[in-house]
């Protein structure tokens, strides 16, 4: 699985900038990866695993919320994170990247990742992969959770439904 | 014509975090040890005054957040407002995993970070010496604007 999904992340490529990107689930996990060889696999999981960290933080806070995204800006490059379900893609980028086009890419990879991640049992736990549309509120771990109400929700295909 | 502003340094605290700082300050009764400088008046890309097409609104209002916080080198709050003392939690952690990945990167400390979360987006700008601004702003804000002026 990590060679198809270090082929599949090579499409970022397509937007100038991006020097690499790499996939990760819990505890930092490496997934898949298309970053340079003298990126090691373990230096790439400990990344991960702190911006999991860092994801949390802004989950667990009173003031957070459900996570979507979040870029580090350093001086001369950057790092965008992404989740995907209980994953994260992580870009690395030259700060002079044009971030909506990599917004946009990260967003059609996202769909195609899930798909692979889904048929891999890995990732949301969906008989099918969430459309990220715009208002696409991302994951089930990464969100805060919610108060119980006393009625149930009902839903079709994952999707709330009223009666 | 007025030549164009020169752009902000890119590791240095902007000029409109200081205004942001100074104005939250006043409105919000948190100690005023801190000295913070005063926003140059002139001379800075912030002014709508000193730009060469004016922009609608160049300084946030206060009121343009739920939350902001001004924090020194050692996590000491020398400004803010809303429910500051858990942005200065989260800012100061923030950055402190934000350096880490750097470093462990070689891309040294974080310079700045932005969220997207399901309830809006918080934004936060770390300069050289380790002082950090974070704000939580309001959805009609600008993110744009705001962005510039964050150096984000």
């Amino acid at each position: 699985m990590t060679a198809k999904i270090g082929h599949m992340l090579r499409a970022l490529r397509d937007i100038e900038g991006v020097l690499g990107s790499f996939l990760v689930a819990e505890r930092g996990r490496l997934l898949g990866r298309d970053a340079p060889e003298a990126a090691a696999t373990d230096v790439l999981e400990t990344v991960g695993a702190r911006l999991e960290q860092l994801c949390d933080a802004f989950v667990g806070a009173d003031i957070g919320g459900a996570f979507e995204s979040t870029t580090l800006h350093f001086q001369q490059h950057k790092l965008h994170v992404r989740a995907l379900g209980n994953v994260f893609l992580i870009a690395v980028v030259t700060a002079a990247v044009n971030l909506p086009a990599l917004k946009m890419a990260i967003h059609m990879l996202g769909r195609q990742l899930l798909f692979e991640l889904a048929a891999e049992g890995v990732g949301p736990r969906r008989s099918e992969p969430p459309p990220l549309a715009a208002g696409d509120r991302t994951s089930e771990v990464h969100a805060k959770p919610e108060r119980s109400s006393e009625v149930p929700a009902r839903s079709y295909r994952g999707r709330p439904v009223s009666s | 014509m007025s030549p164009p502003p020169p752009p902000p340094p890119r590791r240095s605290k902007p000029a409109s975090a200081l205004v942001i700082e100074r104005e939250s300050m006043e409105t919000s009764g948190i100690s005023k040890r801190a000295s913070v400088p005063p926003p140059k008046p002139v001379g800075t890309p912030l002014r709508s005054s000193d730009a060469a097409e004016p922009l609608p609104r160049a300084t946030p209002d206060p009121g343009d957040f739920e939350h902001s916080v001004h924090l020194d080198a050692q996590g000491n709050i020398l400004a803010g407002n809303g429910q500051l003392e858990e942005l200065a939690s989260l800012a100061a952690y923030a950055c402190r995993i934000g350096s880490l990945v750097g470093r462990q990167l070689s891309f040294g400390d974080v310079a700045g970070i932005e969220v997207t979360l399901a309830t809006g987006v918080i934004m936060l700008h770390r300069d050289a010496a380790g002082e950090i601004v974070s704000v939580k702003p309001r959805p009609q804000v600008n993110l744009v604007q705001l962005r510039a002026q964050l150096n984000l």
